[in-house]
């Protein structure tokens, strides 16, 4: 029927910018920010980022509705999926630094994560005899195997955050 | 850790970036499945589209996803989405002619391009038999014949390009048993109580000595006692230990128990707000180690993608009314 | 008979119920057709004796009575033929055109299609009694109860709700209804059998009386009736041992007492109803099994059939450990199973004693809503409609009556893994969330097959007959994607709407017919059947045609406890709270409020169950009063209940023993506040869907005459705003509101009204320029220069424009059509809007 494309959830249309930025124009120091096509993925981390900030005295984000897209294509007016950040910031910085630290920050964050995941998947290799011989290596080394609760259980630290746990 | 089951504890981060990944890991992680589906013959007792969805469904190798490009951004083709960069065709021809059922599965789906084909679970413990997934069943003289394209996609667009079974997270437990308090209770009651959780997250130490205690009662009379009294009984020191606080499912059984015993604060449970077990099960598409390296790169590429242009920071800077507001 | 009357004048005894259904039997399809034929056959004697008389009458000589030819074709005046067309209309209409009436209380309703929706809806319509349509509309609702007597015959469960409540009844699963023939499909010898009952009766010592009536009344002797007839009478002492005997008889296949004869001996009661033996031996009366225990257990056959009759008389035992009959006197029959009560369609709730009533009468309207496989040869018919699911599941959670019934055969659900919590908002009210890519992943998937008969001899005129062929012009290509060259479409081949999907070509106006694709969604081309009944050419074809349905906002779906919902959203899978130690996201979710005021405890039972079986791997037996029956077989020892047992299930494979499970927020991941109940339910998709419903227009077609939009929604027409919704609006004082749709989006209309003579329809305009459209168009025209003319005063002068509805206009027409004259009042007191 009048059903709208599936792609419309995710594909920016032309014309539109993914980010839009607007000022608030009633308080100092707080702006709102509209992206295109995301959801609670990218909206609940950032505000979480932002959280961390303590320049930062307010952030939320909503999904304005949940069928958003069928609207505007009807109107032809705003696009599909708002998500709208408002950021409210002590005067030390502006809105849009802080946003866009906070995206840096969790950039940083995801490196992170990456490398220590890597080099879990590379000590692992999916074979657990590997894993083995390389905790004996690694003792000493910035991977610390942890006794867990069982026995057989380990647990081992992999640098940032992350930690395995497997069964021998 | 296998090559469709992973299991990693996720620490120093808080659930927004947990669910995060989930979500990303199920609805972003492109991968690769039949999207287009033309039917030459088709006379078999299911549908057309029935059929298509079926093949649309089926796992298919996608290690190249990443690295392919969506259809509707391919510049090689004209958006009709039929080249090498955003897509792979397949073909499939199965007749009847004998007299048994001919099972059509995704064996018989041949793929153009060796780095996407159906996924392969014949290693699997099935059997030997295992004959990868029925698209269909043929009876004599039944016949299907028909070309697919598959192209890339993500689980938000269709749930058949979505890599993952299955990823959870839960809070790591803490658990603190009161010992005090669980020394007070009898053996049968410990034992009662560990057994009231529906997981086997407590058990009472096996290690746990067991001294033996016998009363020297043969030289009184039975009578004095009224009724048989036993000759000896066993005195147990039983410790209740956590063997797998993984197990716990904060179904408060235990709490419910110890309550119900009348011992509350016999435990007490904290979810660990910090600290996360991952648990990731993949379609078997990309491997559940690879959908996790995968799942971080996705995300940071849609950060990338919400980052804000350059000449808006500045025109903020700079602007007029930015100054007035610092310097207010 | 008397003896009755002198009674019931007494007020020794009662008058029967007619509304009672041990008084009742069935008419059945072949005595109606039997009647029919009869009263048909004998009008056509009639007919044929009068056309005779009347020829013999006529004394023209050539007539001989002799002459096989001349009798022929005198008779060929009034064909034989007709019968059968009266009995094939009777078949098609279910009217009945007779003189007599046949002695029945209706006339017409006695067809009924057989609806092949699902299984269960065809497979009811063969086991549905109804009352008569002459009750329908009395006002008394005393035939409507659910009496005692129909107990075991009639189910309480399943009849509809509204208007033919308690009317349309449905047979409970053991009952039958007697026949012509027995058990072999022989026809039975009624005369032999009366004959051979009274001469054991006799045997037993009741004096017969035929040579002579016994005088004697009860209390001292009870009379023997036998299929209504008086055969004798028995001394009251006697009869208790007779009727024991007869009962034996009855059971014993050696004997000539057929085994569905009832023995309904009424006791002596003073005040009751009248006592007396009175055997019955006819066809088409209720009978079902239920087990005699008052002979020796050895016996192998110990099922006896009782009709509803001797069963008010009879002391039964239910093995859930209610006793029937008088409690004091020691039973002799027992139920065989207490869902014995219950019609087909109704043992299909598991639990259903666990439900509130209403919502297992529910269940059983919705059960035969539900989509599923009609009929297991689909491919190769050619019903108007059939709804097909394309992904059916066996229940997890089925009574004995399913397997019995092999209704896996026709499977009409899924087993959805449904969340009871109140999320984001859209499963208010009996709503319900789909989980996006559950659909997706083949949930509810279903086609609607519908088949468009094209058969050239029809159409049209006579004289054009058979000049019509199925053929492709060569001329116009446009369809030529969709059409073959024969004409016909190919197959496999999607038809969006307005496209043509056959062609036909009619030889002597030398033009092309393609019927066109109607209503909004496309459809694929299935199958295509050729009749070739006549050999030279092709005249007739049926094009089945599928349509996708697959679940879409507004589509309807049931749990099988008559807990019905429309989708309210197609929910993605990320934002589903998922369950932590398994990672699963449900499938369906429903509003917590669904449950307290309907009570359907079972549908939780249901979850849990389900739950602890697909943990366990097997299927969960759900027969109703099943636990009661192990009650009373384990003596009171083990009175385990179910939730015990269903809670013990799921605490073995590590889950919570009442079904609920830790849930994180799938926007957030955080931690639900509280443990969500969440399991597998059977879900029914029912036939409901918005495809099928939706209604909406801007503009569009009007009524010629009112100017009004037009009603339907197959012509795209509009929705009546009535006079309750007026009075809404009214109430809320939104007088705009109003105006604006009952004036300015309905049938606005400007007119010229003379204010001198207050008439609207002696106006006219004289300036031929004068645009026309002004009175039709939307917006009221800028004041319209003085050019309107009244015949009557004829003059211009006092012509005023008025907004008016179009209606009212007419209405000024209608009465002028009287002879009633309509004057307007015009003042400027309110500026013209």
């Amino acid at each position: 029927m009048n059903a709208p494309d599936r792609y419309e959830r995710f594909v920016v249309p032309e014309g539109v910018k993914k980010v839009s930025y607007e000022r608030d124009t009633k308080i100092i120091n707080a702006a709102t920010f509209t992206i295109e096509r995301e959801d609670h993925t990218v909206g609940n981390i950032l505000r979480m980022q932002l959280h961390q900030d303590p320049n930062v005295l307010f952030a939320g984000y909503k999904l304005p509705h949940p069928l958003q897209y069928k609207i505007i294509v009807r109107v032809s007016f705003l696009c599909p999926l708002v998500h709208a950040i408002e950021i409210h910031t002590t005067s030390q910085s502006s809105p849009t630094q802080a946003y866009n630290q906070a995206i840096n920050d969790l950039d940083k964050e995801l490196d992170c994560l990456k490398s220590a995941f890597e080099m879990l998947v590379m000590f692992v290799g999916g074979d657990g005899e590997v894993y083995k011989q390389l905790l004996i290596q690694a003792q000493g080394t910035m991977l610390v195997p942890v006794q867990s609760w069982k026995n057989q259980r380990l647990s081992v630290c992999l640098g940032y955050g992350l930690w395995l746990t497997s069964e021998l | 850790m296998r090559d469709d089951y992973l299991k990693f504890e996720l620490r120093d981060t808080d659930a927004s970036m947990a669910n995060a990944l989930r979500r990303v890991m199920i609805a972003e992680v492109p991968t690769v499945a039949i999207d287009l589906v033309e039917i030459e013959v088709n006379s078999s007792v299911l549908n057309d589209e029935f059929i298509a969805h079926r093949l649309g469904l089926i796992p298919l190798t996608s290690e190249r996803a990443m690295a392919m490009r969506f259809s509707r951004d391919c510049d090689a083709c004209d958006g009709d989405g039929q080249c090498e960069h955003c897509s792979v065709e397949f073909h499939l021809r199965a007749r009847c002619v004998g007299d048994q059922t001919l099972d059509v599965t995704s064996k018989d789906l041949l793929s153009s391009d060796h780095t996407v084909v159906p996924v392969d679970f014949s290693d699997s413990p099935a059997g030997d038999d295992n004959r990868g997934i029925i698209i269909v069943k043929l009876r004599k003289g039944q016949e299907l014949r028909l070309r697919a394209i598959a192209r890339k996609g993500i689980g938000k667009d269709h749930a058949k390009w979505s890599p993952a079974a299955t990823v959870t997270f839960m809070y790591e437990p803490e658990i603190h048993i009161n010992e005090d308090m669980m020394e007070t209770l009898t053996p049968e009651q410990k034992k009662e109580w560990v057994e009231s959780s529906p997981t086997k997250v407590f058990d009472i130490d096996p290690n746990t000595h067991q001294s033996e205690v016998v009363f020297s009662v043969a030289h009184l009379p039975d009578k004095t006692f009224g009724k048989k009294f036993p000759r000896s009984y066993r005195l147990e020191l039983i410790v209740v230990v956590v063997v797998d606080p993984e197990a716990y499912t904060y179904d408060d059984e235990v709490i419910k128990k110890a309550e119900a015993m009348g011992k509350p604060g016999l435990v007490e449970i904290y979810p660990k707000e910090d600290s996360f077990i991952f648990t990731v099960e993949s379609t078997g598409a990309i491997k559940a180690s690879q959908l996790v390296l995968n799942a971080i790169e996705v995300l940071k590429a849609k950060l990338d993608a919400v980052r804000l242009a350059e000449d808006a920071v500045d025109a903020d800077d700079f602007g007029e009314l930015g100054a007035h507001m610092r310097g207010g | 008979m008397l003896q009755k009357l002198f009674s019931l004048v007494d007020q020794t005894s009662v008058p029967d119920n007619p509304d009672a259904l041990s008084n009742h039997e069935v008419l059945q399809v072949g005595q109606l057709i039997a009647m029919y034929l009869k009263d048909k056959v004998q009008q056509w004697l009639y007919k044929s004796r009068e056309l005779l008389n009347e020829e013999i009458s006529k004394q023209s000589g050539k007539f001989d009575f002799g002459n096989v030819k001349d009798i022929k074709n005198l008779l060929d005046k009034n064909p034989a033929r007709q019968i059968g067309t009266a009995i094939e209309n009777l078949l098609k209409t279910g009217r009945l055109a007779t003189q007599s009436g046949l002695d029945l209380q209706q006339k017409a309703g006695f067809a009924v299609q057989g609806d092949r929706l699902n299984f269960l809806r065809f497979l009811s319509t063969f086991r549905a009694v109804h009352r008569g349509s002459a009750f329908a509309g009395a006002r008394t609702t005393s035939v409507r109860k659910l009496l005692p007597e129909a107990w075991g015959f009639l189910c309480p469960v399943h009849t509809p709700d509204g208007e033919p409540c308690g009317l349309l009844n449905h047979l409970t699963c053991t009952c039958r209804i007697t026949s012509y023939f027995n058990a072999q499909g022989v026809i039975k010898d009624f005369f032999k059998m009366r004959l051979s009952i009274i001469d054991i009766l006799v045997r037993l010592g009741m004096k017969p009386s035929l040579p002579k009536l016994v005088q004697a009344g009860p209390p001292e002797v009870l009379s023997v009736l036998l299929d209504g007839r008086v055969i004798g009478s028995i001394s009251t002492c006697e009869v208790e041992k007779v009727v024991c005997h007869l009962r034996r008889l009855k059971l014993s296949a050696s004997t000539v007492i057929p085994d569905d004869l009832e023995v309904g001996y009424v006791p002596l009661s003073f005040g009751g109803t009248y006592p007396g033996l009175f055997l019955f031996t006819t066809p088409s009366r209720f009978i079902r099994p239920v087990r005699n225990i008052s002979i020796s257990p050895g016996d192998s056959n110990d099922m006896e059939l009782i009709g509803p009759f001797e069963q008010v008389y009879m002391e039964i035992r239910c093995p859930d450990g209610g006793d029937g009959g008088r409690g004091s006197l020691p039973a002799t029959h027992e139920e065989i199973h207490p869902t014995g009560i219950l019609s087909v369609v109704a043992n299909l709730t598991p639990w259903s004693n666990h439900n509130q009533s209403p919502r297992n009468m529910y269940q059983c309207q919705m059960a035969k809503q539900t989509m599923g496989f009609s009929s297991q040869a689909i491919k190769f018919r050619t019903d108007q409609k059939a709804y097909h699911l394309q992904t059916p599941q066996s229940p997890l959670v089925r009574t004995k009556t399913y397997s019995k019934y092999c209704v896996d055969e026709y499977p009409s659900g899924t087993n959805a893994i449904v969340a009871v919590l109140a999320y984001t908002g859209y499963d208010m009210e009996d709503a319900m969330i789909l989980n996006k890519s559950s659909v997706e992943r083949g949930m509810c998937h279903a086609n609607i097959y519908q088949t468009e008969t094209i058969d050239l001899t029809e159409e049209g005129s006579r004289s054009d007959r058979s000049q019509k062929e199925f053929k492709r012009s060569s001329l116009d290509r446009s369809a030529d994607s969709l059409i073959d060259v024969d004409g016909l479409p190919y197959i496999g081949q999607i038809i969006r709407p307005n496209e043509p999907y056959c062609s036909t070509y009619n030889k002597v106006k030398n033009d092309f017919h393609k019927p066109k694709l109607k209503g909004s969604e496309l459809a694929v081309v299935d199958y295509v059947a050729i009749d070739g009944k006549n050999k030279k050419e092709l005249q007739k074809v049926n094009i089945r045609l599928r349509r996708p349905r697959n679940p879409i906002i507004g589509d309807k779906f049931s749990s099988r406890h008559g807990q019905k919902g429309v989708c309210s959203r197609l929910w993605p899978d990320i934002d589903m709270p998922f369950s932590e130690n398994t990672g699963m996201r449900p499938d369906l979710i429903i509003n917590p409020h669904a449950f307290p005021s309907r009570m359907t405890i079972a549908m939780l039972l249901e979850s849990m169950a389900a739950k602890g079986g697909s943990l366990h791997g097997k299927f969960v037996d759900a027969t109703p009063f099943e636990n009661y029956n192990k009650k009373a077989g384990e003596g009171n020892e083990c009175r385990t209940e179910l939730v015990d047992e269903l809670g013990s299930m799921l605490t073995a494979r590590g889950f919570q023993r009442h079904g609920r499970e830790v849930m994180y927020s799938g926007v957030y991941g955080m931690e639900l506040t509280f443990e969500i109940f969440i399991g597998p339910v059977y879900y029914q998709r029912l036939r409901h869907m918005v495809s099928d419903k939706f209604q909406v227009r801007s503009t569009g077609t009007v009524d010629q005459v009112t100017r009004q939009p037009i009603k339907g929604r197959k012509r795209g027409g509009g929705i009546r705003f009535g006079e309750m919704e007026r009075d809404a609006m009214l109430a809320h004082g939104a007088a705009y509101l109003l105006h604006d749709r009952l004036h300015k989006s309905s049938d606005y209309h400007i007119a010229d009204v003379c204010s001198l003579c207050g008439s609207i329809l002696s106006t006219t305009i004289i300036e031929p320029h004068k645009p026309m459209m002004q009175k039709i168009g939307g917006l009221p025209p800028p004041r319209a220069p003085k050019k309107a003319f009244c015949h009557a005063c004829k003059s211009s002068k006092g012509m005023e424009t008025v907004a008016m509805p179009y209606v009212f206009r007419y209405l000024a027409a209608e009465l002028a059509a009287m002879n009633i004259k309509m004057t307007l009042e015009l003042s400027n007191a309110v500026e013209e809007y």
